[in-house]
């Protein structure tokens, strides 16, 4: 009996091996083909859009030359329309661009934004400040947000923790443009303690010297504090649900009868196990962060990516568009693949039930 | 035999904003060293959160409202549990008093290994790391694991061999009691029955005494040496497991047994009604509403446990001296 | 005290850890920094306010711009006329023209003046010598050539101002005169050289332009013939600084300020704080904000100025009943002009003409008589009645139909940029309809639809602005003409109401190749007025007043009537009035 059961046990080791191959293999697979639909479903619904960037930029010439000749206007239509390839039938340009957009190092072509700049040095340039000031926001609040959640969800029965959870939820449900409008308004300009917008100060060229670093630190806390608030309380919310849930599992009473330390049920038992699906939800955020909380670079006057893909819109500037989306995708799908291959390490049922 | 662990009066309930709803009522029942006591009843009788009493393991909103639990040990050194403060009752449990809980499939840790598992809880009761492997390993043996199983995860193993690895982390620091909840529910009849013998196995070469706690009756007529039955938050009969199945005394017993299926195709006898639950407790016996042989005193007053003689007790009017047992001669 | 400053400078490493990591991960943007031989002081009196850096606030001046523009910061070439940013003031500073019109004046500038020979198939411009580039280099009669022909064989590269020059030849005559050779008899040649509002033809530097790309060649140190030059343009920021060069062409109209900081604030509702602090001059804010900002700080000023594009209704001749000028007419009178003039940001003024005038107006190219006869300026419900019920246009249950019996129903679409007036005409339009009888739906369009649907013809009625030249109002019918009657869907690049009248057509094909300035062009004009009157294609609304905010703190001395719009080469005009407050 015992025998036949050790024997079992080999042979779904090796087949546990030979599955997990196939499971990174298969995932990758799933990947491809998720980024390449992104991509498409991207590509022409941008294009049903109302709204032409030749008709706008007509409209722009219009402002900015005046009485510019009907005949000049067309010649330089002409142009930009041959510049964007927008002659061509809409099954081609797909082709073009998907096709520059792989074999030619995610070149999605001119930005009209900042044209002659291409999209995609626009969005290597943009993407330090979403990296740097978003992401890692989402990381501080994910980190501070799990940890309080962990404490309020371990001390759940606590009556101080009622108070913290209904300061979580309210913070939750505040829109994140009014935390920031509030931080702008309040912190920026009654209180005057921070800058209430911009990367650094205007009069400032990127140097690596105290007095840009230190105006760079100064213009980031406001708009990190107004997304750490608002995802951090989401955050500690979902943690503390998390934690609740495991709390009453059968392996955390039997824990406390085996009288292991409250430290190391925390740690070993609670912890561990609430923390599977709470790093899936910081995958799927993160990638979000992209552009989703493009409001925040707007009020705080921050040249992210959620700024570009603004004025963008209003051009109707394609490529740039899907340059800022596809990046987000990949993002998101990235994050998520590496979440995905990563969390075996973390949850061994995962390896055998995939 | 010496009596292990004497629990007089005790009562649990869930603890409510404004009441609490009793869940097991003035319990007393007495175990003794090296036996193995099954304590048998329907689903929702009380048994768990009695199980749960005893290891002082009540979670809110799960309370302890009185009764005392003298555990007496072999050096004679007597402890009373619902007075030891939780710092001393941490390091108390398992070592003297262990576990298993219900539902114990799932009572491990899904994302650490066994051998943490094991080897956290021996580290907590003194061990050194190495003692606690070797311990570890001891142990698994005593349940008829193989050593590798250490190296496992528990959804690597089977219903049976998890079970197993439970027992073996019970009995590991050698306890004096074992109390374990709905063993061998869940397993199928053929693990159940290797379960059951290496825990009697274990029984007679440690010499540690266990509760088990069941609904199953076979499961108390396989292993227990003594029963006690309960319904709804009391002991109804105590005794041999012998005299309870020879001669049921209280009608609860009776059915229970009734319900039993024999071997020859005989019609299973059952009970009417359902058991209540501890917000509607009926008044006087908890049992009057569903008794074949209800009479006055019954829904008046609680009967009261009372030994009946050989190492019997039971709680029932029928046996109460004051009232006229008439029908007893029915019988 | 000392615990919370450690933790405070623990917290301070690692954000700078932080950044500096991010900083090695991807490559930062690098906006381009040009170092200028002579640096601002750095030592300032003690009670001299200073900004952006070391900069008097006292000698700067800060434009604080609004307009949804591109985005490009370290470009500075005008040549993509569509796609350059209008808010770094690289075209307003240092950008400039040969002649420069406001109002039917017109000031030279880069030149002196212009001549036509008799049959108009010659034009000799005479330019302004002595004029240097802001690097110090010297204008001449080479730049001029250079440019010609730069544009010329750039033409078909998307760049403004160089099809005009296509069969045309050209000579220097001596240093200061350029004689252009044209293949036909035109009298308007030299309006490519006048700045009308923003652009016309003008010079590039040849030692800066010359083998260098015209679409992605970025002039990055932004050589202009301004008064101002570049010290340094941050796309991060979005802010660009001037400075003052005081070896300037034209010392007379040297500006006052001895910086200029232009900078892009996207978000009003942020911005006005910072206007409230007195941190900008001069810029465009909606309208609401700016009446808050006057209640918090004394010194900010509406400065009010006429537009130079007045607004009007286009009517889509495709669809039935529109088709009929007396219905277009009917409309007319039920449109309250007055009304809506009055609902504008800054109360406006109703014309009889789409080009803007202060209520003179230039009776050469304009029949008041028809404007009465047709009554275009007229509000009155009763005549509309009149008119439908004449024009067979019955009224059945309160309802009125068509020639072909179905219920008139009409879509009338604005665009929202938070001026009362570019709305409110559709409502009291539709409210004055519905007393008669018609159904008028507003409907409002995004920007970018708009600019979509209209050329396309997707509408019955729809709002747009006409920038029309008072010195030559040809632009007014030209648009009119039947080459641009395009099916419904395609673009259209005229007034897109799809109208076509071949007596227009002949009126309009005359008047282009006159000579404005001469009487018989001059008839034509009255005469394509009157076809219009009687028409209506559509509708002149009503001019408008514009206000942006004016800080008067620093800077004074703008006023109302001064020539000059507050965007484009105008800002350049306007510079010569500011002066410092005392």
């Amino acid at each position: 009996m015992v025998a036949q059961e050790t024997e079992t046990m080999e042979a779904a080791e090796v087949s546990g091996r030979r599955e997990a191959v196939h499971y990174i293999v298969r995932r990758f697979g799933i990947y491809l083909f998720t980024l390449w639909a992104a991509f498409t479903v991207a590509f022409f619904v941008f294009r049903m859009v109302p709204g032409d960037p030749m008709t706008i930029l007509l409209g722009q010439l219009s402002r900015a030359e005046g009485q510019l000749d009907p005949e000049e206007a067309e010649v330089i239509i002409a142009h930009y329309r041959e510049v964007f390839g927008l002659d061509e039938p809409l099954y081609k340009q797909y082709v073009f661009y998907l096709g520059n957009s792989i074999f030619r190092g995610l070149d999605f072509g001119p930005s009209f934004v900042a044209y002659p700049t291409p999209t995609r040095d626009l969005i290597v340039q943009r993407l330090p400040w979403t990296v740097g000031i978003f992401t890692t926001s989402v990381l501080l609040a994910w980190i501070a947000g799990t940890g309080l959640g962990a404490v309020m969800g371990w001390l759940h029965q606590r009556r101080l923790t009622g108070l913290a959870v209904a300061v979580s939820t309210l913070l939750q449900i505040t829109p994140v443009y009014l935390v920031a409008l509030g931080l702008i308004i309040y912190v920026g300009f009654a209180l005057r303690w921070l800058p209430p917008g911009g990367p650094y100060a205007a009069h400032l060229q990127p140097t690596w010297n105290w007095e840009f670093i230190s105006s760079l630190l100064r213009h980031a806390i406001l708009p990190m504090l107004s997304v750490m608030l608002t995802l951090g309380a989401g955050f500690t919310l979902g943690m503390r649900a998390l934690m609740i849930s495991v709390l009453g599992e059968d392996y955390l009473t039997f824990a406390k009868a085996k009288g292991v330390l409250p430290l190391t049920i925390l740690k070993d038992y609670a912890l561990r196990n609430a923390l599977i699906p709470q790093v899936t939800g910081l995958a799927i955020v993160l990638g979000a962060t992209l552009n989703g909380i493009f409001i925040v670079e707007v009020l705080f006057q921050l040249p992210g990516l959620g700024t570009l893909f603004v004025q963008a819109m209003g051009l109707r500037d394609f490529n740039t568009m899907q340059g800022i989306v596809l990046f987000s995708i990949f993002a998101v799908l990235t994050l998520t693949l590496i979440v995905d291959l990563a969390l075996p390490l973390l949850d061994p049922r995962i390896r055998k039930t995939v | 035999m010496s009596t292990l662990l004497k629990i007089r009066n005790l009562s649990a309930g869930l603890q409510g904003r404004r009441a609490i709803t009793q869940v097991v009522s003035n319990v007393d029942l007495d175990v003794e060293a090296g036996e193995i006591l099954g304590i048998v009843g329907e689903s929702g009788c009380g048994k768990s959160t009695m199980a749960a009493a005893i290891l002082r393991l009540l979670a809110r909103p799960q309370a302890l409202q009185s009764g005392s639990m003298q555990l007496t040990l072999e050096d004679g050194e007597t402890y009373d549990l619902l007075q030891m403060p939780e710092k001393k009752l941490r390091q108390f449990r398992w070592r003297r008093l262990s576990y298993i809980p219900q539902g114990s499939m799932n009572s491990l840790n899904p994302v650490l290994r066994v051998r943490r598992q094991m080897t956290d809880t021996l580290v907590e009761h003194g061990l050194t790391k190495e003692e606690a492997l070797g311990r570890a390993g001891e142990v698994l043996e005593q349940v008829n694991l193989e050593p590798r199983v250490l190296d496992s995860y528990p959804h690597e193993l089977s219903g049976g061999m998890r079970q197993r690895v439970i027992i073996a982390l019970a009995v590991s620091m050698r306890p004096a009691l074992v109390v374990a909840d709905e063993l061998t529910t869940a397993l199928d009849v053929v693990t159940q029955r290797q379960i059951l013998q290496q825990m009697a196995a274990i029984r007679d070469e440690l010499g540690t005494t266990f509760i088990l706690i069941t609904h199953d009756m076979g499961v108390v007529a396989q292993v227990a040496d003594r029963m006690a039955v309960m319904y709804a938050g009391r002991i109804g009969e105590v005794g041999s497991v012998k005299d309870v199945f020879a001669s049921p005394l209280h009608p609860y017993s009776q059915a229970l047994i009734a319900s039993i299926p024999q071997q020859s195709g005989q019609r299973v006898e059952g009970l009417s009604g359902e058991a209540p639950s501890p917000w509607n407790y009926p008044a006087g016996c908890r049992f009057h509403p569903r008794c074949p042989r209800v009479f006055e005193p019954c829904s008046e007053q609680a009967p009261a446990l009372r030994p009946q003689g050989s190492g019997r007790w039971a709680a029932c009017h029928l046996f109460e001296p004051q009232f006229e047992p008439q029908n007893v001669s029915d019988q | 005290m000392l615990a919370t400053k450690s933790k405070r400078l623990a917290f301070v490493a690692a954000m700078a850890a932080l950044f500096a990591l991010m900083a090695c991960a991807s490559p930062v943007s690098e906006p381009i920094v040009i170092e200028v031989t002579s640096t601002p002081e750095p030592m300032m009196p003690a009670e001299v306010e200073l900004v952006f850096g070391d900069l008097p606030r006292d000698e700067t001046f800060i434009v604080a711009s609004q307009a949804p523009n591109n985005d490009v910061w370290d470009s500075f070439n005008h040549y993509q006329a569509a796609t350059y940013n209008n808010a770094s003031g690289y075209n307003q500073l240092t950008q400039e023209m040969p002649f420069l019109e406001w109002d039917g004046v017109i000031y030279p500038w880069l030149a002196q003046s212009w001549e036509y020979d008799g049959d108009g198939t010659e034009l000799t411009l005479t330019i302004t010598e002595g004029v240097n580039w802001n690097d110090g280099m010297p204008l001449t009669i080479e730049d001029w050539l250079f440019t010609l022909q730069y544009n010329a064989d750039n033409a078909d590269k998307g760049i403004a101002w160089a099809s005009f020059l296509t069969d045309i030849e050209w000579r220097a005559e001596g240093s200061n005169q350029i004689v252009f050779t044209l293949p036909e008899s035109n009298f308007r040649f030299h309006q490519n050289f006048i700045g009308h509002i923003a652009g016309a033809w003008r010079p590039v530097a040849k030692h800066v332009w010359e083998g260098q790309d015209a679409t992605t060649f970025k002039n990055p140190d932004a050589i202009g013939s301004g008064p101002y030059r570049l010290v340094s343009a941050n796309s991060d920021t979005r802010t660009v600084i001037w400075e003052r060069r005081d070896e300037y062409w034209d010392p007379e109209r040297l500006p006052a300020p001895k910086y200029q900081v232009w900078l892009k604030r996207p978000e009003a509702d942020v911005a006005v704080f910072e206007w409230e602090e007195g941190a900008y001059d001069l810029g465009r804010i909606p309208f609401q904000l700016m009446t808050r900002m006057m209640s918090a700080n004394a010194h900010i000023k509406p400065l009010v100025h006429q537009d130079p594009c007045p607004r009007g209704l286009i009517f889509n001749v495709m669809n039935e009943p529109l088709d009929d000028p007396l219905f277009r007419r009917a409309l007319g009178l039920l449109m309250n002009r007055q009304a809506v003039a009055n609902l504008a940001n800054v109360p406006s003024y109703v014309t009889p003409v789409l080009w803007p005038n202060t209520g003179e107006i230039d009776e050469r190219f304009y029949d008041a008589a028809a404007a009465e006869e047709f009554e275009v300026t007229t509000f009155d419900p009763e005549k509309a009645v009149q008119l439908l019920d004449e024009a067979g246009y019955a009224l059945v249950d309160g309802v009125r139909l068509d020639k072909s019996g179905n219920p008139i129903s009409l879509d009338a679409f604005y665009i929202d940029i938070g001026d009362p007036a570019w709305t409110v005409w559709s409502w009291l339009l539709a409210e004055q309809a519905e007393k008669v009888g018609i159904e008028v739906n507003p409907r409002l369009l995004d920007i970018p639809t708009f600019f979509a649907q209209g050329p396309n013809g997707e509408f019955d009625i729809l709002f747009r602005w006409f920038c029309t030249r008072p010195s030559d109002p040809t632009a007014m019918y030209d648009g009119l003409h039947s080459k641009y009657a395009m099916p419904i869907g395609e673009r259209s690049s005229g007034i897109p109401g799809r109208y076509r009248n071949p007596e227009l057509d002949a009126i309009i094909d005359q008047i282009r190749t006159g000579d404005p300035a001469s009487a018989a062009t001059q008839e034509l004009f009255r005469q394509a007025y009157r076809i219009w009157a009687e028409e209506q294609p559509y509708l002149s609304l009503f001019g408008e007043n514009e206000g942006v905010a004016f800080n008067t703190q620093y800077w004074t001395g703008l006023e109302v009537g001064q020539p000059w719009v507050h965007w484009g080469a105008h800002f350049r005009q306007m510079m010569v009035w500011i002066v410092p407050a005392q």
